[in-house]
């Protein structure tokens, strides 16, 4: 078995009002696809805030490693350098930025390289054909008057771009319809697949998991992963919710 | 020979230790133009060189006929005697004359396209130079005019424009100013203009540089369902100080009115910014609106914020809001997940912020010289440039080719 990736070790986490994630522990190996369900405020987009570097969030205990290399107080844009991306619940909108401008300077950042223009520009040529967006969305301002789903598209764009080791999706299925969810699975399938890349899908649904490879399934339930399983327990979920979880203890 | 006059006057006066009633300008204007100086007119177009007051009087006559104005409390009647007053006022107007400086009268007709005036002005150091022009604008005419001041990075000097505009019915005006000025510049830049019934006038204003800058702008929606829309960006750092004053002037039945400012201050600048819309007697079913967002990159900035809404009506709506502050936080994460550390963050924010404003710029050549002079100006080295961005101006107009 391959070394983790993600080494997540006795993690706790807090705001002012007091502490949100108790004790994780999380190992996540290159290429594997987690999935992370549990009811609404039980913390899943606190912990993937907080592997990706929020400010809002204080590390009170614990640590994260990432390809062997401690990061639990490397700052944002380290972690994002190392390999790591995190799609937004809700993108912001960045008015004055366009797309490709935003996408051109983060590769330059990531990879401390110029970029080739041509290559580039096929390379996002191709990759908006496949998520079905408009040309256009490139010259256009960051998520500026993006509807729901573009601006999930949008974020899917800049993983596909990026191509980090490990994304963590944050609700990249929340608010989308059918025919929407099922470009962006496309566009995450492409990753997962082609890219070889790691997943941490935090999600209420399944419906973004149906054409996902799914490795390993955590419940989290009032800042604790309570359970942790293979793809059927995503099935399981889906039957039963998340009631039965909800007196148990960490796993 | 230095003189000292008052500019950018709030038209409704407020407590004199706040030192916003207006600016205070030293400079010596010349009445000389400026030495290289490409303008073109479209075909058609005629123009006169008259003398201020001749221009003045001149203005009297083609300007749209508006009632008296009536002296209401507290109110300076920086109207008078002229039909429709500019935004850095009278006084202004007064030193321009004094320094013998000559108006360039445009008259410019309908015609089947669009029309463009161009007036690019390249100042040496040491020079300094004025440049006002009136542009009548026809029934039904549509005008672009843009305006584009600009010199050695730290060269010094002086250059006052002036740009009056009067709007004949359904006519419409885009009008551009871009600023791109040295170090060591004193830029002073009004605008006045009057639209009659059904008339438009968008304005797209960039002030980037100069050491002192000083910048009005006054229209006066005077017929039914005039409009006035501007977006103004500036970016002051270093020590420069920078002093704006918007007066919208709706006077005519359902006018609208709808100004932005976008500017980020930095180092230890200074900036003053009053912001009026101005419902008169008679412009019921009107509405105006101003936004401010100011972008403050350090502790040592002075931002001083006056927006006013003044009301004669009833049947209006007037907004005004302003956002000033540091980069959010939110923003920066969002970066920083994409690999950008908060410097880098910082400069793409500044280049999106006025990047927006500069987009507007109906020319593409004056478009990418704005961007490259905000990237020079926040040491924006990494910054990813348009491939396709053109270095020179082309030598028949202000377009530039391609590279």
């Amino acid at each position: 078995m391959s070394e983790p990736l993600l080494q997540i070790r006795n993690l706790c986490a807090s705001i002012e009002e007091g502490e949100l994630l108790h004790n994780i522990n999380l190992e996540i190996r290159p290429g594997e696809t987690h999935v992370l369900m549990g009811p609404n405020g039980a913390g899943k987009s606190t912990l993937g805030n907080t592997i990706m570097g929020s400010p809002v969030y204080k590390v009170t205990g614990g640590s994260i490693f990432f390809d062997g290399q401690d990061i639990t107080d490397l700052s944002a844009d380290k972690r994002a350098a190392a390999g790591l991306f995190m799609s937004f619940q809700n993108p912001l909108e960045v008015p004055g930025l366009s797309m490709e401008s935003f996408l051109r300077n983060a590769i330059r950042q990531r990879t401390g390289k110029p970029i080739k223009i041509l290559t580039f520009k096929r390379e996002l040529e191709e990759t908006m054909k496949l998520l079905q967006m408009d040309e256009s969305y490139a010259e256009r301002d960051l998520n500026v008057g993006f509807s729901g789903g573009e601006k999930k598209k949008a974020e899917i764009l800049q993983l596909l771009m990026l191509r980090p080791r490990l994304a963590i999706l944050d609700e990249t299925d929340s608010g989308l319809d059918v025919d929407a969810v099922r470009t962006v699975s496309m566009g995450i399938e492409e990753y997962q697949k082609k890219r070889g890349g790691a997943l941490l899908v935090i999600t209420h649904s399944t419906r973004i998991l149906d054409s996902l490879d799914v490795d390993y399934t955590h419940v989290l339930v009032r800042g604790q992963i309570v359970r942790t399983g293979d793809a059927s327990l995503v099935k399981e979920i889906n039957e039963g919710g998340f009631e039965r979880y909800a007196n148990e203890k960490e796993a | 020979m230095a003189q000292t006059f008052k500019v950018g006057h709030l038209p409704s006066i407020t407590w004199n230790r706040l030192h916003l009633n207006e600016a205070s300008v030293e400079t010596a204007l010349s009445g000389n133009l400026p030495g290289s100086r490409y303008l073109s007119l479209p075909q058609g177009a005629s123009v006169r060189t008259l003398s201020f007051a001749q221009a003045l009087a001149e203005l009297e006559k083609t300007a749209p006929v508006q009632e008296q104005e009536k002296y209401v409390a507290g109110k300076a009647p920086v109207y008078h005697p002229q039909k429709f007053g500019t935004g850095l006022g009278a006084d202004y107007e007064q030193a321009m004359q004094d320094a013998g400086v000559p108006v360039e009268w445009i008259e410019i007709g309908p015609a089947e396209q669009e029309q463009t005036i161009t007036c690019r002005m390249t100042l040496q150091d040491g020079e300094s130079a004025s440049c006002a022009q009136i542009l009548h604008v026809g029934e039904n005419a549509q005008v672009t005019a843009l305006y584009v001041s600009e010199s050695a990075e730290d060269a010094a000097g002086v250059l006052a424009l002036s740009v009056r505009a009067v709007l004949e019915k359904g006519a419409s005006l885009k009008l551009a100013l871009v600023q791109l000025l040295g170090s060591g510049f004193t830029a002073l830049s009004d605008v006045g203009l009057s639209a009659a019934d059904g008339a438009g006038a968008e304005l797209i204003q960039m002030e980037l540089g100069a050491d002192r800058s000083y910048v009005g702008v006054q229209p006066e929606l005077i017929g039914k369902e005039a409009s006035f829309d501007s977006a103004m960006g500036y970016l002051a750092n270093g020590e420069q100080r920078l002093d704006i004053n918007y007066n919208a002037v709706q006077r005519g039945r359902q006018t609208r009115c709808a100004m932005t400012f976008d500017g980020v201050l930095g180092d230890r600048a200074q900036k003053v910014f009053r912001g009026t819309i101005d419902f008169r007697n008679g412009s019921s079913g009107s509405k105006g609106e101003e936004q401010e967002n100011v972008l403050l990159l350090s502790n040592d900035v002075e931002n001083r914020t006056m927006p006013v809404i003044l009301c004669e009506e009833e049947d209006v709506e007037g907004s005004h809001g302003a956002t000033i502050g540091r980069l959010d936080e939110q923003v920066l994460f969002y970066l920083a997940t994409r690999g950008i550390d908060a410097a880098e963050a910082q400069k793409m924010m500044v280049r999106a912020r006025l990047g927006a404003v500069a987009r507007r710029i109906p020319d593409e050549a004056a478009r990418h010289r704005a961007q490259d002079y905000i990237d020079r100006k926040v040491n924006c080295d990494t910054c990813v440039r348009a491939a396709d961005c053109p270095q020179a101006w082309n030598e028949k107009g202000s377009t530039g080719e391609k590279s």
